[in-house]
């Protein structure tokens, strides 16, 4: 599957290429559609964020079409001419989106801040499919000990430091506006930091304190925030396969500590979780990593802390705290 | 891990039997396939379901149910490359090739119009041997049925328009229609057992355990007969290779078929230096 | 009777160049006839438009009395058609699944084989001695037996037309004289009608009834006696050509 993708990939890139020869030179040239501050972003957490922080005064524009799989992103001419035209593009990291630094390439810095909103913070390593414990790290195999774990986001203390770090690209490109971004920036930090704060009460009372996701390992930041143990199926990486024997660990951990759930991510087949239910009679939860969001969801004006707030409650339930 | 530990789980007991169900079914459709040059229409047929995607997200067609728009269409698909062949003077691997990339092409711009995907639909279309339902065994043993049945009815004339399609004609024999039948079959098998095994898979259990037996067997039938064993033993033998040595089961069972299919091709050697 | 074969003002083309024009001519039951010609002459392509094979612009074709678009009774027919060891060498099948398909134009759907059809292959593998072969891989023989096996195959139902297109191309002189011999002997024993196409024009003489000479026109049709007596075919060959083949009838 993932060859194909990559194929796929090819060849849009191939076409865009005749795309962006052609349609860059008349569009550079000509003024931005308004005066306000353009902004691109590739994930919908950095959207959230940055439209959270641009209020009225800037145009966020999120550069992923929803459900589609970061790691192997297509752009379209309308793609490449918005990062032409705006002043700031934010992206996660190198680890999620490998090919936004070739994106932004072409475009030269004086014209254009690429902000990588995971400056300053440590990334985890990214293990290939196993536990993930704030201090109960029983297993020490490191499949990919170059790769990193990009989902930062998910530890709602990165995100706070994400919306400092976006704020500064927007503040250096638009120095105007300085104290109302700042402001905005402040008030969604608030919301995040209560946020945070309810996850510390209520995942705190949790009966159960292993999260096991049948998937591939997208929680572990908000697993090591919490104290929670984090089992996943397969590795960081989206399309890794799993393997019989990882299987029957995660069935044997489902009995041993008697989970009553185990986790799966929206969006994504549930068919590994619905193996593990029927192996052992956990019932299915559905957690949203939040990168990839669907089409509807956007439309109705669904927000990161929405999407985090439904975590919170299937993590409620799935770990049986305490609400 | 120990072999009749890890035979306790379902997930193990469905893949094994799931597995070499399909092993069967491509093997035996595998080999009129690979004899006719039509060895990577599964891969093929694959892009076209990718292109099928986006169509089910224009319909609306969300999640599992995305399959009732990929399979009409790749079975339409899988006709087009057929008509490719007859009528265009097209070899078969230009028309699996045209197909398909006309299939991403189109997939690629209807993604783009319907503005994103609702889910990640390829996660529906392509699955796991380790993740097989019981619904999708009862579907792999209907499927399997089907498709033997089909095949076992209509033997003489596959074997006619496999071995000579003109001299098939002048039997009396409709080609198209078998022909047809064959594509189409392969369309819902393709289709239906990606999404229990994934691509990957079922592209290698299409060529590989057919053409290992092309090595070895001197008749139609027992080549036949010899794909399907090849592909049911390196399913299994995967499988539990998979097991012991940790590692994910559907690369391992493509890795042993390609091994099957070495050996055949030493074993062949020493048959002719006989 | 009908005639075997009857054609009347065929045409065909390929694209914009005239492969065969006006071809009229009439195959009775038991005719031998060799079909001659150059290269590009139009020889097989006027047998695949016998068939149906290949597509005609123009004329009418009958077989066994029956128009061809109507014509459904083809285990009257066998056919070997040109070069067709090269495409089999690879082809798993033995030599009686080989000859087992040529029984399907003589079934209606579903066909299935029956014990009284495995005698019947039996009995033409041993008329044309290679039935010790019967279990061997099709591409594992020599081109003699190849054609032998093909020949059984296309004669496995008795049919009462075998149609034959350059079927010795491959073959060693010994070979192919026994090979002729094996086809006259079909002809005189069986009463079958034979249409044989060959560039070797030299021999043909040898062993068919009737000459059909093709330049993408009818040349000649008719006994060979005929061709041998004919003024006009001694301008159109020069005495020496029409001597070598008129040397061995």
């Amino acid at each position: 599957m993932t060859a194909f993708r990559w194929r796929v990939m090819l060849l849009l890139a191939a076409a865009c290429l005749v795309f962006f020869t052609g349609c860059s030179r008349e569009t550079t040239s000509g003024p931005a559609a308004t005066n306000r501050l353009q902004v691109v972003t590739t994930l919908f957490p950095l959207y959230d964020f940055a439209r959270a922080i641009a209020g009225n005064r800037a145009e966020v524009r999120l550069l992923l079409p929803p459900g589609s799989e970061p790691h192997t992103f297509e752009p379209k001419p309308e793609d490449i001419l918005a990062i032409n035209r705006a002043a700031l593009f934010v992206y996660t990291n190198r680890f999620m989106e490998p090919w936004a630094e070739d994106l932004v390439k072409g475009v030269p810095r004086d014209r254009l801040t690429v902000v990588d909103a995971s400056t300053g913070l440590v990334l985890l390593d990214a293990a290939a499919g196993h536990d993930h414990g704030h201090g109960a790290m029983e297993e020490g195999h490191h499949d990919e000990p170059s790769g990193k774990d990009p989902h930062i986001w998910l530890d709602l203390t990165n995100a706070q430091a994400m919306v400092d770090t976006i704020l500064a690209g927007f503040v250096a490109r638009d120095p105007a506006n300085r104290d109302y971004y700042a402001a905005n920036a402040a008030a969604y930090k608030g919301k995040l930091a209560d946020l945070d704060r309810r996850y510390k009460a209520t995942l705190g009372t949790c009966k159960n304190r292993t999260l096991l996701h049948a998937g591939h390992a997208a929680f572990a930041y908000l697993a090591r925030r919490y104290g929670i143990t984090y089992v996943s199926a397969t590795g960081v990486a989206a399309d890794a396969q799993t393997t019989p024997s990882r299987m029957a660990e995660l069935v044997k951990r489902v009995r041993a500590l008697k989970l009553q759930y185990n986790f799966s991510e929206e969006l994504v087949s549930p068919r590994v979780a619905e193996t593990i239910a029927t192996e052992t009679g956990a019932r299915i939860l559905r957690l949203h990593a939040a990168h990839n969001i669907s089409k509807d969801d956007l439309a109705a004006g669904v927000t990161f802390l929405d999407l985090m707030e439904k975590n919170l409650a299937a993590l409620a339930t799935g770990l049986q705290c305490r609400q | 891990m120990d072999i009749a530990e890890i035979l306790s789980y379902g997930f193990m007991q469905r893949a094994l039997l799931a597995g070499s169900l399909i092993a069967v079914l491509c093997a035996v459709l595998g080999c009129f396939l690979v004899l006719r040059r039509l060895s990577l229409i599964g891969d093929g047929l694959a892009h076209v379901t990718f292109g099928s995607v986006a169509l089910a997200l224009l319909l609306k067609f969300y999640a599992a149910s995305a399959l009732f728009v990929s399979l009409p269409v790749v079975m339409l698909c899988s006709l087009g490359i057929l008509k490719l062949t007859e009528r265009a003077r097209v070899t078969g691997d230009a028309a699996i090739g045209i197909v398909s990339s006309l299939g991403i092409a189109i997939g690629v711009i209807l993604a783009s119009l319907g503005g994103g995907f609702t889910a990640d639909l390829f996660s529906y279309l392509f699955g796991n041997i380790l993740a097989i339902s019981r619904a999708e065994v009862l579907l792999a043993v209907v499927l399997c049925a089907t498709v033997l049945l089909l095949v076992t009815f209509f033997y003489h004339e596959l074997v006619a328009i496999t071995f000579n399609e003109e001299l098939a004609r002048i039997s009396g024999i409709r080609t198209g229609r078998i022909s047809s039948l064959l594509v189409l079959l392969t369309a819902l098998t393709v289709v239906l057992a990606m999404k229990l095994v994934g691509i990957m898979l079922i592209s290698a259990l299409l060529i590989l355990p057919s053409s290992a037996a092309l090595q070895l067997a001197r008749g139609f039938r027992t080549t036949l007969l010899l794909a399907a064993l090849l592909g049911v033993i390196a399913v299994i033998g995967g499988t539990f290779a998979s097991v012991m040595l940790n590692i994910p089961t559907g690369a391992t069972i493509v890795l042993l078929n390609f091994m099957i299919f070495g050996l055949a091709c030493f074993g062949k050697r020493l048959l002719a230096q006989e | 009777m009908p005639p075997v074969i009857d054609v009347k003002g065929l045409y065909c083309r390929y694209g914009a160049t005239h492969v065969l024009s006006d071809i009229t001519f009439r195959v009775e039951d038991g005719d031998y006839v060799g079909i001659v010609g150059p290269n590009g002459s139009g020889k097989s392509t006027l047998v695949r438009a016998l068939l149906g094979l290949s597509s005609r612009d123009e004329g009418e074709i009958g077989l066994f009395g029956v128009p061809l678009s109507e014509f459904e009774d083809w285990q009257q027919i066998g056919y070997l058609p040109q070069h067709f060891n090269l495409f089999t060498s690879n082809f798993p099948a033995t030599v009686t699944e080989v000859v087992r398909l040529g029984l399907l134009s003589g079934k209606r759907f579903p066909r299935r084989i029956s014990r009284a059809d495995t005698a019947r292959i039996d009995d033409i593998l041993e008329y044309m001695g290679v039935q010790d072969l019967r279990r061997r891989r099709i591409g594992q023989l020599s081109g003699g037996q190849q054609q032998r096996v093909l020949l059984a195959r296309a004669m496995v139902n008795q049919p009462r037309l075998l149609i034959l297109d350059e079927p010795t191309a491959a073959l060693d002189p010994e070979t192919r004289d026994r090979f002729y011999s094996l086809l006259a002997e079909v002809n005189r024993e069986r009463n079958t009608t034979i249409l044989l196409v060959t560039h070797d024009s030299a021999t043909i003489g040898s062993c068919a009834s009737k000459l059909l000479y093709l330049d993408k026109r009818l040349v000649f049709y008719g006994t060979f006696r005929e061709f041998c007596v004919s003024s006009a075919m001694t301008n159109h060959f020069g005495e020496l050509a029409q001597h070598q083949i008129c040397r061995l009838h």
